[in-house]
């Protein structure tokens, strides 16, 4: 068998493995919420003013017993934004009277609002 | 031919044969170029926050963060004392490039415990343009579930955002 017309070598095969281009980025975000117990704090009615007296957080709805028939109720929220139309009230006959109040609490507010109601 | 007249007439025909071969060769300059592009990243300043929230007994609700910051209830949500805040960070990348921001499409899960809500809606301030120096900040809100009852707690979740060049 001739082998002189036989060579034969090794070729080294590299390859390099770069790190992507990095043509996006991603972020991660925290996202937070502290939701809070929607309940009355306190409630009180004076008898000499005939004054009901409601601290609340949130939107909270009462249902209030109405003693004196064909009277008209003043409501006052004080130190909050009240979203519902709740300016006064006529009240044709004794009875229960629903009350919903949706309010918001800013930071220039307090967190415990007096929501009021008087007879005119 | 004696052998001075042959190496005459082979010193010729080589002379000849390296003239041709020097008028057939020409050189040029190609000018190779690449543009090495800065790696687009992005730098969180700040989370998203909802704040103090009240959930109704019997309606559900919405908290709505827009990409200034403001809240807006809806629903049986009500909003607490302790504001919100936009979700924001900066993009950095290559001087005036254009890239695509990419929010969550489907829901996010925020969980306290046992218990869940959801974010979605998700909104941003982007122009999507690099500015001279190669930065925006970018503002991202969002509008959070807040279900019937939703049980009292503090929520975390995770958003995550990408920034591509086009």
């Amino acid at each position: 068998m001739n082998q002189k017309g036989i060579a034969s070598t090794f070729i080294l095969a590299t390859a390099l493995v770069m790190s992507p281009i990095l043509d996006a980025a991603e972020i991660t975000i925290r996202a937070t919420a502290n939701v809070l117990d929607p309940v009355v704090v306190t409630s009180s009615f004076n008898s000499l003013s005939n004054t009901l007296t409601l601290e609340t957080k949130g939107e909270s709805s009462y249902s209030l017993d109405v003693m004196q028939s064909d009277s008209t109720i003043r409501i006052e929220v004080n130190k909050v934004t009240l979203q519902s139309n709740l300016g006064q009230q006529h009240l044709a006959t004794e009875g229960e009277l629903a009350l919903t109040v949706n309010h918001s609490i800013s930071s220039q507010n307090p967190e415990k609002p007096t929501l009021t109601l008087n007879y005119n | 031919m004696n052998n001075f007249k042959k190496s005459v007439v082979v010193t010729g025909l080589a002379g000849a044969v390296m003239l041709s071969m020097q008028i057939q060769a020409a050189t040029d300059t190609a000018v190779a170029t690449a543009t090495i592009m800065t790696p687009i990243s992005i730098t969180k300043n700040v989370d998203l926050a909802f704040g103090d929230v009240y959930p109704d007994a019997v309606a559900t609700g919405t908290v709505t963060v827009d990409t200034t910051g403001a809240r807006t209830a809806a629903g049986g949500a009500a909003l607490g004392a302790t504001a919100g805040s936009a979700a924001q960070f900066t993009v950095n990348g290559e001087p005036n490039a254009t890239y695509v921001l990419t929010l969550p499409a489907a829901p996010v899960t925020m969980t306290s415990g046992a218990n869940s809500m959801t974010i979605d809606t998700f909104s941003d301030d982007g122009t999507y343009t690099l500015d001279g120096t190669g930065a925006e900040t970018v503002n991202v809100g969002a509008t959070l579930n807040v279900g019937a009852g939703q049980a009292a707690g503090i929520y975390t979740g995770s958003v995550t955002v990408t920034a591509t060049y086009n």
